[in-house]
Parts: C-alpha cells; structure tokens; sequence
C-alpha cells in the first residue's frame, strides 16, 4: 500500500489535489545522494519486511493526522536498486493551514527513519557496498 | 510447535537465507529462542548491531513467549525514508 518497486512518478503524486478545506499541503520528496560520509555512493539498494513496513507506516500517518489535525496524509516509499538521483520517498501532509502540515510531513519522514522496517545496502564507487547504520534507527533500540 | 524465522538485510547476509520454518519448545521467549538460533547455526552475534524483533507484524520484546504458527522477524537498525 506504501511501498512500490516501481519508479515513484513524482509529478503524477503532487497533481492529486486535496479536499477544497485545505489550504496547505507540503510535500517531502526524498532522493539518492551520490555521498555518505566521505564516501562516493554509486547506487543504493532498499530491502523492506513489507507487510510490516505497510502496517508501521499505516499507524505513524494515523498518528500524525490524530496529533496534528491534518486532513490528508500520503507516503509512497520505493524499494529494489535505486540509481543516484532517484526519488526513495514522497510524502505529503495536507491541512487547513500551513503549520500543521509542515509539522505533520516533519514528523512522517522521522518517524519512517525510525521505525519502519526498511533496510539500505550503498555500493560505493570502489565497488564496495555496505548496510547502513543509522545513528536516528538506533535511538529506538531498548 | 512450529514459527516462521524471517531474516533481513545483515542477518540474512550471515544466516543465507530470509525464512526458515523451526520447531520450537513450548514456552519459549523470544530472547531464548534467538540465542538457541545463534548458537545452533553457529553464526556469531555481532555487538555493533543491535536486533529488534516483531512477531506477527508488531515489534516483540525479548520476553514475549512465542505461539505456534507465529512469525517471528529478527529487524536490524532500519534504514528507510
């Protein structure tokens, strides 16, 4: 339901408009960086438990729209080899008013970062490739 | 009883392999199933990564006994977004 193995078409996301109520939406757009601490990355590979990457992600929108009193909360995350430049997450958080939608899309993606179950395997330019740790995944770790 | 065993990113890396189906003494917790697993293969537990786990979808803690048929996923440090 949120994630795909197909290119993210980033154009035909942002053209869904939401209800006439609202008068913000911000959108969050992710992409592949060609670096990782010193390191040139050549490609990255995003590997996802997806039932429960669907299942974590549905309760972290409900939460969000519950916290903030947004309208509409959408996340589309991509999964399989992506090439440096490619989009990896899109979200939008829409409301009546700006605040809470930056808020709202602020708290999605850190939220994503943290506890879904998605994992990322960067090949370097040298050929290596490694998982990446994220210091933000381990601060939920007991 | 019998649980699904899902492996992801480094630990399917070092166990090769994503899912393995394994009989289980009744009563057994997640952590003392997880240390039997580690021992039995022989695979050693890295101290740089810490495992959470799920079952059944939600994240477990090392206590939760486990049930047959249940699924039990063992989740390095994620990555997304």
């Amino acid at each position: 339901m949120y994630m795909t193995d197909q290119p993210i078409a980033v154009e035909a996301f942002l053209k869904e408009k939401p209800s006439a109520s609202c008068g913000a939406s911000v959108h969050f757009i992710g992409t592949v960086r060609n670096h990782q601490e010193g390191r040139s990355v050549r490609k990255l590979y995003y590997e996802c438990y997806e039932s429960m990457a669907d299942k974590q992600i549905a309760a972290i929108v409900g939460h969000a729209k519950r916290t903030y009193g947004v309208d509409r909360i959408r996340v589309l995350h991509r999964v399989g080899w992506l090439e440096v430049g490619d989009v990896a997450i899109v979200i939008e958080a829409s409301s009546s008013h700006r605040e809470e939608a930056f808020t709202a899309c602020r708290a999605v993606i850190e939220e994503i970062k943290k506890k879904v179950p998605i994992w990322k395997k960067e090949v370097y330019e040298d050929g290596a490739s490694e998982w990446v740790l994220c210091a933000h995944s381990l601060e939920v770790i007991p | 009883m019998i649980i699904k065993v899902l492996f992801f990113a480094q630990l399917k890396d070092v166990f090769g392999i994503g899912e393995r189906t394994i009989e289980v003494q009744q009563g057994r917790t997640v952590g003392e199933f997880v240390r039997f697993l580690f021992e039995e293969t022989g695979v050693s537990r890295l101290k740089e990564l810490p495992i959470l786990y799920s079952v059944n979808e939600d994240f477990a803690d090392e206590n939760r006994e486990l049930k047959d048929q249940d699924t039990l996923a063992l989740l390095p440090p994620v990555a997304g977004g």
